[in-house]
């Protein structure tokens, strides 16, 4: 091949190797971390130019520590895929009565991106992308009062979060929301 | 020309029928299908929204794996296209050329957004957009012709460096004062704020990328097989620059309060202006480069007199004038039409609000409304008799 020839072939395989390497990378990350379940509240605003998906804000389980506004690193204690009990990272764990002991020591620790993902998110919230046909029903569940919708999040090694379902169950009566243990199931 | 019209033309003995007959021989040779790349053009828009919205549907009933790999092997299948028809066409089509790289790098595009969604991850939106940027920016500025991908490129850098800044905002300004808001994102960053060495440095840097797309346009010009190319991307630059600093002068016009920080920010920009005209001139030492290298320097004066003077009705309305004065001149000197009568529109624009804007207390009685009406009259009387008979014959550029 001559010379010209190969230079346009490299310029046109240099961004299907590179997306190639960034899809392989995602892929091999994905397959490792542990899996969580958190409550959310969220609702779908269904964006057609990024496609269908669901924010939403996380009910972490018994949450402690500065809550109020970006959450960049959170402590999670509790055995897969139940929590027991969240603190925002940096803040003291307060032993409160009824709860087991304090190891004092996390099972993992969430990471939100440096500055938050595109939507200025740390782990205050996130968005989980939905099929079109589901889009509906997902919402209208996430409206229903009696409905308690769980996020199934799989935290990597490196603290990157990432949810991979969305179950409902139903709320206990009356309403206790944050305080109580997630659901094992 | 139409038949029509030569026919007409012949019948009324202006021209004589060989003539008319070697028109007709010379239209057909050099005849622009215009419809026929609006329609390309119009084809290639039409098939990117189509991936767009194909990729937004997210489909459960085809797993998400499957789904990339057509996505890629899509791409994979253009880009063979595209390798295996080059130089096969024995007319150059620029558009159709642009058209296939448009939609490869569409595809690429969205192939990010498709990963994002097939494995629920997100990141801040400057990440992907760099990664593409990195990517195809070999192939868009090595073999792109027209303004289709001049213009994707120009779109990309200016989004992709905006996404940036605003990300970096968020991040190093948690809690600074900045613009005379606070943009706060609560005060739970645990240590993790790293306030930078040189954030001036780095928003007026930023706030010049467009001009330095300018530098690379100019420099690669003269030795590129496709200097049309390069001045399109040297014309967007200089277009996103100069609404660029328009758009904030406005914004300072329209009520903000004084922030002496920005002067910092300004300074910065300013020098990368001025040296982007500098290079400008060296490489191009036409009439055509020096009025660039002109406007670029009248734009880095207004970034910085805008924070200095203030804002107020006059002050910000005399210094947009100036601005957009200046660039009439420029125009004048190197016989760009068009750019110097859209200047003096825009003048005559502005001098028009400046005049109800100073007329305001007066509004309330009446009188200031009949000033400010025969002051629109006057003003726009002044434009159009300015604008047809001072306006340069059009030169190439």
């Amino acid at each position: 091949m001559e010379r010209k020839s190969l230079v346009v072939a490299a310029a046109l395989s240099l961004p299907l190797i590179g997306l190639g390497f960034v899809w392989a990378d995602t892929h091999r990350k994905a397959q490792t971390g542990t899996d969580w379940d958190v409550p959310i509240r969220g609702y779908d605003p269904r964006d057609l130019l990024r496609g269908h998906y669901i924010t939403y804000q996380y009910d972490w389980p018994r949450l402690s520590g500065n809550t109020l506004g970006y959450i960049s690193e959170l402590c999670i204690e509790g055995k897969a895929p139940a929590i027991l009990r969240t603190t925002v990272a940096g803040a003291p764990i307060v032993q409160e009565p009824g709860m087991p002991p304090l190891q004092a020591k996390c099972a993992v620790i969430a990471r939100a991106p440096y500055g938050g993902d595109d939507q200025g998110n740390g782990l205050g919230g996130g968005l989980y992308y939905v099929p079109q046909t589901m889009a509906a029903e997902y919402e209208k569940k996430l409206r229903d009062p009696k409905l308690q919708g769980i996020i199934r999040l799989r935290i990597r090694d490196d603290g990157i979060v990432r949810p991979i379902g969305l179950t409902f169950r139903v709320r206990p009566l009356p309403d206790v929301g944050q305080g109580e243990v997630s659901d094992p199931r | 020309m139409s038949e029509r019209q030569l026919k007409a033309w012949s019948q009324a003995g202006l021209i004589d029928t060989q003539t008319a007959e070697r028109i007709r021989i010379w239209e057909a040779q050099n005849a622009k299908p215009l419809g026929l790349w609006a329609l390309i053009g119009l084809g290639a828009l039409a098939i990117g929204l189509g991936l767009v919205s194909v990729v937004a549907a997210n489909w459960e009933e085809i797993p998400g794996t499957v789904r990339l790999a057509i996505h890629a092997a899509l791409m994979a299948g253009l880009g063979g296209f595209i390798f295996w028809q080059r130089g096969r066409s024995t007319v150059r089509n620029t558009y159709f050329d642009d058209a296939a790289l448009f939609i490869v790098a569409a595809l690429g595009l969205t192939f990010f957004g498709h990963i994002g969604q097939v494995y629920q991850t997100s990141s801040p939106l400057w990440q992907p957009f760099l990664g593409w940027m990195l990517l195809f920016t070999p192939l868009l500025l090595g073999y792109g012709r027209g303004w289709v991908v001049a213009t994707m490129w120009m779109a990309g850098l200016c989004f992709t460096s905006s996404q940036h800044w605003d990300w970096y905002l968020r991040t190093y300004y948690a809690d600074v004062r900045l613009f005379g808001s606070a943009i706060d994102i609560g005060g739970n960053m645990d240590g993790a704020v790293r306030t930078p060495q040189w954030p001036y440095l780095y928003m007026g840097i930023v706030s010049a990328t467009p001009a330095f797309a300018m530098v690379l346009a100019v420099s690669t010009r003269s030795r590129s097989s496709r200097p049309d190319f390069w001045r399109k991307i040297e014309q967007l630059g200089l277009v996103i620059t100069v609404l660029g600093i328009s758009g904030f002068q406005l914004a300072y016009a329209l009520g903000g309060d004084g922030f002496g920080e920005n002067v910092k920010v300004a300074v910065v920009q300013a020098i990368c202006l001025i040296a982007v005209a500098a290079a400008v001139r060296r490489f191009r030492p036409t009439p055509s480069g020096t009025a660039t290298a002109g406007v670029l320097i009248s734009g880095a004066l207004m970034v910085i007199l805008a924070p200095l003077i203030g804002w107020d009705d006059l002050g910000g309305g005399i210094l947009f004038m100036a601005f957009w004065g200046s660039i009439a001149a420029a125009a004048l000197y190197a016989s760009w039409r068009t750019v110097f009568q859209a200047a003096v529109a825009i003048v005559a624009i502005r001098l028009i609000i400046l005049s109800f804007e100073l007329a305001s207390d007066l509004l309330g009685s009446g009188l200031g409304l009949i000033l400010a009406g025969i002051a629109t009259l006057g003003i726009a009387w002044i434009a159009v008799r300015v604008s047809k008979r001072y306006a340069p014959q059009e030169e190439a550029k």
